[in-house]
């Protein structure tokens, strides 16, 4: 850390982390001339060295250009952080000083997952003196177009660069890009800003925040941090139409900020990867379905071919009953019938040398055909009948199973 | 300068939007299908089990039955004819078919005196029956008197022969 001239400036004792403490700055600082500014939390002393000289208290953060090197924040996030940073530029401004330097190492940020992250500046003077031009080299891309010109700084000023950590924040890009430093001053005098590659941008507020004329931009920081704010809020209805790629300054061409549904940021970021992580499923599943296919096409064959096996299955004993559908009486003759007997014997049974007379079978009705007195109870697989309907013989012969509905037609149609 | 309003990939949000509900009902379908693909594997592999059962049982029941045995009927008594059979044998394919001599135009055979004589049935040159029984019922008339003998393979006498004319 050093103290110099009328600036204080905040070294990061490691990468992107500050842990400043007012011991630190003890060899340097002179105790015995310090100004309490209670109206301002940020700042704790106003001492007095070679020059004046703002001691910031003593804190642990994040600078705000290494949280910038991760990328773009969440649109709700960013504005969360925009407004903590908007309160002490604004705090600074009320009490009569001019940053003119505002960068993004010019903010330490802690607890930038709250809703109310605690944010410190740093890196300002009281008493502000025109950049020098390897000032302006470094300031480039936030310079506003009055201190390219050699102006005073102004509020306003602060209010031009606070745009352009906002439209940092939110895109991860510098609004106002170039190879060289002449290249970024021109596209800031043009008033050529980028869109960058977010998914959205408070157009309208960005636009009136890089305004040339210092009295069209915002009456402070706050007030713009809320009309971005508002724009956002604005703009999350229904899919709107791509934003340009450049916006002149001015209010005159206002472009709509791409919207999305519930967390357009996010969906901005991560839409792509769920919508090939629900076709990787898709695809998964569609293979899976055609194994399964597969599986069902070899289990349907090999049902196919037990049911081929199978179908002369002659497990269980029928039981002998005959339907005679016609308006003729039919005579069974001779019937002989091979059934399974207990000890499952393939056992014969004949009518006639049972001595059996036969069965009449009347009109329209159905009987149940056993031995009258002898050992067969109507059991029946293998079936022979030789029945006779008026005058004519017909020879039936089958096995009981491919006998439909348990009851064989004896009579001729 | 790119677009503010497109994503990373080039696409719109309302193209990465259409992406994702396409990539979604391609879900949804491919789902559902599997779904119903595992319904019907499953009904299939019940009808397997059904239809092994059924083989097993096929099997057992083909271990219960008599092999096959050529039919013949030894005539004991004086000349006759078979009027009407019918027989059952077992096919290669290990299924049952069955002979009915009615379907055959009422098909007889002769039975001389003390002879014996084995069922078959051509057409021509072709051999539609060879014999082969496991379960048979015959008729056998000599003059108005008729006979029915019924038998299994098992049961057929010795060398295979029916009994014709004995009381």
């Amino acid at each position: 850390m050093q103290v110099r001239d009328a600036f204080l400036t905040i070294e990061s004792t490691t990468e992107g982390r500050n842990a400043l403490r007012l011991t630190a700055l003890g060899g340097v600082v002179r105790a015995g001339a310090a100004q309490i500014l209670p109206a301002c939390p940020e700042l704790s002393t106003v001492m007095q060295a070679d020059g004046p000289v703002v001691v910031v208290e003593g804190f642990a953060g994040d600078s705000l250009a290494a949280l910038l090197q991760t990328g773009p924040l969440r649109s709700a996030q960013a504005i969360r952080l925009l407004r903590s940073m908007a309160t002490a530029v604004d705090e600074l401004h009320r009490m009569g000083f001019v940053h003119g330097r505002l960068r993004p190492s010019s903010f330490v940020v802690d607890g930038l997952q709250n809703s109310q992250p605690r944010v410190r500046l740093v890196d300002w003077a009281i008493q502000w003196q025109p950049p020098t031009p390897g000032q302006i080299q470094q300031l480039s891309h936030a310079l506003a177009p009055e201190l390219i010109f050699g102006e005073a700084a102004l509020a306003a000023s602060d209010q031009f660069a606070f745009g352009a950590l906002a439209h940092q924040l939110l895109t991860g890009h510098l609004p106002f890009g170039g190879e060289s430093t002449s290249e970024t001053l021109l596209a800031t005098l043009s008033g050529h800003w980028s869109l960058g590659e977010a998914g959205e941008l408070p157009v309208d507020a960005l636009s009136r925040v890089f305004s040339h004329e210092p009295a069209q931009r915002f009456n402070s920081c706050t007030a713009f941090v809320d009309a971005m704010d508002r724009e956002i809020a604005e703009a999350t209805a229904p899919l709107a139409a791509p934003a340009a790629a450049a916006y002149s300054g001015g209010y005159s061409a206002p472009v709509a900020a791409p919207v999305e549904a519930a967390e357009p940021g996010w969906w901005a970021r991560n839409g792509l990867l769920v919508a090939g992580l629900f076709a990787a499923l898709a695809f998964a599943l569609g293979i899976a379905s055609w194994f399964v296919q597969r599986q069902i096409a070899d289990v349907q064959a090999s049902v196919g071919e037990s049911m081929k096996a199978a179908k002369w299955t002659l497990a269980d004993n029928g039981r002998m009953k005959v339907c005679n559908n016609s308006q003729h009486q039919v005579l069974i003759r001779d019937l002989a019938v091979g059934y399974w007997d207990s000890a499952r014997k393939l056992t014969v049974f004949e009518s006639s040398r049972a001595q059996h007379g036969g069965w009449t079978v009347e009109p329209e009705s159905e009987q149940n055909l056993s031995s009258l007195a002898g050992p067969w109870d109507g059991s029946v697989v293998f079936y022979y009948l030789h029945v006779e309907q008026q005058g004519k013989e017909y020879l039936l012969s089958g096995t009981w199973q491919e006998v439909p509905k348990g009851c064989l037609a004896i009579a001729s149609q | 300068m790119s677009q503010g309003a497109k994503h990373e990939g080039g696409l719109s949000p309302a193209g990465v939007s259409l992406l994702a509900v396409l990539a979604v009902a391609a879900m949804l379908v491919s789902g559902w299908r599997f779904v119903s693909l595992n319904a019907k594997l499953s009904e299939a592999r019940q009808a397997q089990s059904e239809a092994e059962s059924l083989t097993s049982r096929a099997i057992v029941d083909r271990l219960s039955l008599p092999a096959n045995r050529p039919l013949q009927i030894c005539n004991h008594g004086g000349e006759g004819k078979v009027t009407a059979l019918a027989a059952f044998y077992w096919t290669q394919d290990g299924t049952i078919e069955q002979f009915n001599s009615a379907k055959e135009g009422w098909f007889t055979w002769l039975l001389p005196a003390g002879k014996t004589v084995p069922m078959q049935w051509t057409d021509g040159s072709q051999r539609l029956w060879d014999g082969a029984a496991i379960f048979y019922a015959v008729e056998v008339q000599r003059g108005t008197q008729t006979q029915l003998i019924a038998g299994t393979s098992a049961n057929l006498d010795g060398g295979g022969c029916a009994a014709a004319g004995k009381e």
